[in-house]
């Protein structure tokens, strides 16, 4: 993979902040949604962690970017689920590529 | 994908709500102002955290930004005329987002297009769930907030308000606020924040303002109503309205539409309530 992604060009992003919820340094949650008829849509914990490794980047990086954020080592991630979640996210139109 | 549609917290629908509405007016050439809750800052929110998104139309391409809310799944819960005594706000709602306040102008600010026009000519942007989002300047944030807590009679807090900006090393202070209050045409709800009412008893905002913050009684509301209203045609409407059924308020009294039975007896019910109202204060007066 190559280049790099950027949010939908409808989409609206919230990022929640754990703490605020009480919850501790709990699951990285953020919300998605098409603008302006939504519906709104969560991601949390790893499919949170892929969302925003995506728009930090260089798609070649991402595998490593994701297993930092995850605190595992990279060749622990199976890169054929990373690659088809990345896929959705792309088919549903929340990231798009950006242009080189 | 490991994404589902979920209900979510208040305060992250309402972030999405704003950014919904812009993504409306941006589409519709409508210019807009975010106003209130996340679009100011922490200590201006309304305490107890917010339920709506509030915007500020400007005022000539109102009528447009309702059409396009309404062609985009938003429908009316109150109208301009039903929302509340001076026809500031009207409420809408959308399944995804919630609720929205649609102001065309805020209550203690000129409701004049030229009054829009300062608000808009030194706007702010940010961004509110990610769309860019223009806001008010600092100081017209802070006048707001002043206002705003006014109107729901937060005299207190508007006050504390007020003062907190008498102090001269602040980022916003009292006098880029009063550069705006006159420009803005918010002397009368400026002068109530710091407990000044009475020094404006000839304007036409005072009555409206009286009744705001000390008025108890329908009768009184819409007396002033009726001696703020600038012209003869003004006062016309307003002792025409004055008897009519807010179908509005009725239904969420009710808890559903009101049917034409409900409005018959609600247009007979109101003149009394009035009057009892009055009756009961003209007691407790000569009772003390």
């Amino acid at each position: 993979m190559s280049g790099s992604w950027r949010p939908g060009a409808d989409v609206g992003v919230v990022h929640e902040d754990p703490l605020r919820q009480g919850s501790g340094a709990g699951e990285p949650t953020i919300y998605v949604a098409h603008l302006p008829d939504g519906p709104i849509q969560v991601l949390q914990g790893p499919a949170a962690v892929i969302f925003t490794a995506c728009l930090l980047g260089e798609a070649g990086e991402l595998q490593r970017r994701v297993a930092d954020a995850l605190g595992v080592p990279a060749d622990d991630l199976d890169a054929e689920v990373l690659a088809e979640f990345v896929t959705e996210m792309e088919h549903s139109r929340l990231i798009t590529r950006a242009p080189v | 994908m490991s994404s589902t549609v979920v209900e979510v917290p208040p305060p992250v629908r309402i972030l999405f709500g704003h950014a919904a509405l812009q993504v409306v007016a941006d589409a519709a050439g409508v210019d807009l102002l975010h106003i209130k809750g996340p679009a100011t800052e922490p200590e201006l929110r309304s305490p107890g955290g917010g339920t709506d998104a509030d915007v500020l139309v400007r005022p000539s391409q109102c009528v447009r930004f309702v059409d396009e809310l309404s062609a985009r799944g938003w429908s009316a819960r109150s109208t301009f005329l039903s929302g509340s005594d001076v026809g500031h706000a009207a409420t809408f709602w959308h399944p995804q987002w919630g609720y929205a306040d649609v102001h065309r102008f805020f209550q203690g600010i000129s409701p004049k297009e030229a009054a829009f026009d300062i608000l808009w000519a030194h706007r702010e942007m940010t961004e509110l769930a990610g769309v860019a989002v223009a806001v008010p300047t600092s100081a017209a944030r802070h006048l707001i907030a002043v206002l705003n807590a006014l109107r729901n009679r937060r005299t207190e807090e508007a006050a504390r308000m007020a003062a907190a900006l008498q102090d001269p090393q602040g980022r916003v202070t009292t006098q880029h606020v009063e550069a705006l209050v006159a420009a803005l045409g918010a002397e009368v709800g400026w002068a109530a924040a710091q407990g000044r009412l009475e020094e404006h008893r000839g304007a036409a905002d005072y009555w409206p303002w009286r009744a705001t913050i000390y008025g108890t009684s329908r009768m009184e509301s819409w007396v002033a109503r009726l001696l703020s209203a600038p012209r003869l045609r003004d006062k016309a409407l307003v002792l025409l309205r004055a008897p009519l059924v807010n179908i509005d308020h009725l239904a969420h009294v009710l808890g559903r539409r009101p049917t034409v039975r409900d409005v018959v007896v609600e247009f007979f019910e109101r003149p009394r309530r009035g009057l009892a109202e009055e009756w009961q204060r003209h007691r407790t007066r000569t009772d003390t």
